[in-house]
């Protein structure tokens, strides 16, 4: 028995050689392999900035006044709405917003003074390019914070003005706490579904063409005749893989970390122990792909169409709650969702295997399902 | 140029599209699985967000802004909390996402006209409904403290001559004033299928053809070099049109988004973007030799900065400077822009010049260059 491990083993071993020196030799998809994930972290982790500020913006005084500067210049200096223009006339709103070059309005209309200083008050409008529907969701609930503020002030003013002193009688303070991310920097939320991402693109896609490569050259037949048995084949294409994929975690973790600032809160050994059992689970669907696909070309493109429900399913990008129920339910079949979940607790919940054995079994199930339906397709073609 | 070989080629190409189901999986299944899955919807504000309450108070007044917080519409209750312990509990298991605490002495320090304080606590891990939910709870405070002067008040039997909130907000969202999702994610489909469609799949199919050595064949038949490109290149073009007007009509018909400007010049930008793409596919397969490396360079190429550098997802005007200058080279830039000018704010030529103008020099010069390179090696 030991011996025939021996063997199989030392197959392995010579399959895998092969694999590493086809690797090393084409330098040029060595280097893209390796810098194509840096890139693309050192990229997200500066435009994946959700942490909306400085909203160019215009603003239509129709009162000019002191008041009306006064609100504008709460807009202006919150630091979320700088200021891109100033208008006269609201129509002219159109041709900002239209071509881009604010993406709010600030309207104060003309009476605005005399609205805050009389019976019925004011009402102020912000106008917000929806185009990108978040920033514009963000902008809208500063805008509305901004307002509340003034109203607080401006009705304050006005009862000290007619003799009542409200100042110190009432006041409740809102003291906000943001857990696990104190500064709201999207970054922290980002970094970690990155580094999901990309290890499926470079375990899945890679290994699913590699697999088909042998196959389309006619390679795959020369294989099947030297001893080397089908699932040792199919180990010694992966493992290649396996390190390049532990490469390119170690890459990002490190750039994360020291270069964005990123805090880890949980373990980096659990981090890499339970990344090892997503590595397997994708490159499962790697070989699963490669059996159906005839060549590189159809391995290439089923892993893209495998890789865009996985990646707008996970909440990598979107957060799961906010999709629609039945929606919801179907993230529950994709198993990059699973990962990330682990992968963003670990780093900012610091939380341990006990809270995440729910979102592990899944996966391992996912791992089995894939890697078991692999084998045993492989089996048949090669038979 | 032969117009009959070309006809030929461009027919040898259909047969293999045909013949190939990944091929229609990925031009007309996937932009359809995109939209639906956008098109019902991602929010990008914030409804009733499960916010747990820890009220050590219990006073009518510690209700009265935990009640103002579930009326707005933008939280709803997930319950009561006795503890931080309990409060992360719910955090972490995502049973919610708000919490509100209230110090004991929150009821009888108001009832005194005392300072005192609500500690609102949120679930950062999720800093964009992080960021949304800040922004609403202060509003929500800051009104409450409106409310309570007014009440305060009216107990002494004073009566405000004026009518409160004093100023108020009209927020209004142009262009998509529901906060879509589908009117925001269906530009970018357009984009991302195109990109995929011009350089991934310009790429794979001539570097295929190297990869097997058929390209060698190739220089020794009749075919011209250009012969050969263009009869390889048209039945992409061909399908990334196709593509987009069924995206453009699935989006009209199944969500009921119609185009807002003329259709004849989203047309022509698409015409103009699929030019640049295919000119970046020739470039990827003039210096790629294998299909690995074309695809992942490809993917560096386009698919990347065609979402993440275009401002389809994310505000270029966020972009730290190097990263914005950029973005000017980047022709998903100007698509988009275009995109959501034509689609969304129906705006003509006389505002979209400059990237109808950019996208063209792109477009010319990308093309220019790889012709070249290509006429030189299969001259």
């Amino acid at each position: 028995m030991e011996a025939a491990w021996k063997e199989s083993a030392g197959r392995v071993r010579q399959v895998v050689k092969k694999e590493v020196i086809q690797i090393l030799r084409d330098r040029k998809f060595l280097v893209l392999v390796l810098v194509t994930p840096v890139l693309q972290t050192v990229i997200f982790g500066y435009v994946a900035n959700v942490d909306v500020t400085d909203i160019p913006t215009v603003v239509c005084d129709l009162d000019r006044t002191n008041q009306s500067r006064e609100l504008a210049d709460r807009f202006l200096q919150s630091g979320f709405f700088s200021a891109a223009g100033r208008i006269d006339d609201p129509r002219e709103a159109d041709r900002w917003l239209d071509g881009g070059k604010a993406k709010v309005v600030l309207v104060i209309p003309p009476d605005y003074s005399r609205a805050v200083a009389g019976k019925k008050g004011a009402a102020i409008q912000v106008l917000t390019d929806a185009t990108n529907s978040n920033v514009a969701g963000i902008a809208g609930s500063y805008a509305s914070a901004i307002v509340a503020a003034a109203n607080v002030d401006l009705l304050l003013a006005r009862l000290h003005k007619i003799g009542i002193r409200a100042q110190e009688t009432v006041l409740v303070e809102p003291e906000v706490r943001v857990w696990y991310n104190p500064e709201l920097k999207s970054v922290n939320f980002m970094v970690p579904g990155m580094l999901c991402v990309i290890l499926l693109t470079a375990t899945m896609n890679l290994t699913g063409i590699s697999m088909v490569r042998e196959k389309e050259r006619g390679t795959a037949e020369q294989l099947s005749v030297t001893p080397v048995r089908s699932w040792e084949l199919v180990l010694a294409k992966v493992l290649p893989f396996v390190g390049i994929g532990f490469i390119n975690m170690v890459f990002i973790l490190f750039l994360g970390i020291f270069w964005f600032g990123v805090p880890l809160a949980g373990s980096l050994g659990l981090l890499f122990a339970l990344s090892g059992i997503f590595i397997f689970t994708s490159l499962g669907l790697g070989v699963l792909i490669s059996t159906v696909a005839a060549t590189q070309q159809q391995a290439m493109m089923m892993a893209q169409f495998f890789m865009v429900p996985n990646m707008l399913l996970s909440g990598f990008m979107f957060p799961i709650a906010n999709m629609p129920v039945a929606i919801q339910y179907v993230t529950y079949l994709v198993p990059l969702r699973y990962y990330v979940e682990i992968v963003r607790r670990i780093f900012m919940k610091g939380a341990g295997l006990g809270e995440l054995w729910n979102q592990l079994v899944p996966l391992a199930v996912f791992g089995i399902v894939a890697v078991g339906l692999a084998s045993l397709r492989f089996r048949k073609v090669q038979k | 140029m032969k117009f009959q070989r070309i006809g030929t080629l461009i027919k040898k190409e259909f047969v293999t599209i045909r013949r190939d189901f990944s091929f229609a999986l990925n031009i007309f299944i996937m932009p359809l699985i995109m939209l639906v899955i956008y098109g019902y919807g991602i929010r990008f504000d914030i409804q009733y967000l499960p916010t747990v309450v820890w009220d050590l108070s219990q006073s009518p007044q510690s209700r009265e802004l935990a009640e103002k917080f579930l009326a707005s519409g933008y939280f709803s209750s997930a319950g009561a909390a006795s503890g931080y312990d309990e409060i992360e509990e719910r955090f972490d298991k995502g049973e919610a996402k708000l919490a509100l605490v209230f110090p004991a002495d929150f009821g009888s320090e108001l009832a005194r006209g005392e300072k005192t304080a609500v500690q609102i606590l949120v679930d950062g891990s999720d800093n964009n409904t992080a960021t949304l939910a800040v922004g609403y709870a202060r509003g929500i405070v800051q009104n409450y403290q409106a409310d309570l002067v007014v009440e305060k008040l009216a107990q002494k039997g004073i009566r405000l001559p004026f009518e409160v909130p004093v100023v108020s907000l009209e927020n209004r969202m142009w262009y998509n004033p529901e906060l879509k999702s589908i009117r925001f994610i269906l530009p970018g489909v357009i984009v991302v299928i195109m990109s995929v469609m011009g350089t991934m799949m310009t790429a794979m199919t001539i570097v295929g053809e190297k990869e097997r050595g058929t390209f060698e064949q190739v220089a020794a038949s009749p075919l011209s070099g250009m012969e050969f490109l263009t009869g390889k290149i048209v039945p992409y073009i061909l399908l990334a049109l196709v593509d987009m007007v069924l995206i453009v009509a699935a989006g009209y018909f199944l969500f009921r988004v119609p185009v807002a400007g003329s259709f004849a010049l989203l047309f022509f930008f698409s015409l103009l973007f699929v030019a640049v793409t295919m000119g970046l596919g020739l470039w990827v397969s003039s210096i790629s030799s294998s299909l690995q490396g074309a695809m992942t360079l490809a993917f560096l190429v386009t698919l990347l900065p065609s979402i993440l550098l275009s401002g389809f997802i994310f505000p270029i005007d966020n972009f730290p400077a190097p990263l914005k200058a950029i973005t000017y080279l980047n022709p998903g830039r100007y698509f988009i822009e275009a995109l959501r000018g034509i689609y969304l704010k129906g705006v003509g030529l006389s505002i979209l010049w400059p990237q109808a103008v950019f996208l063209s020099l792109l477009g010319a010069s990308l093309l220019g260059i790889t012709l070249f390179r290509f006429k030189k090696r299969l001259a």
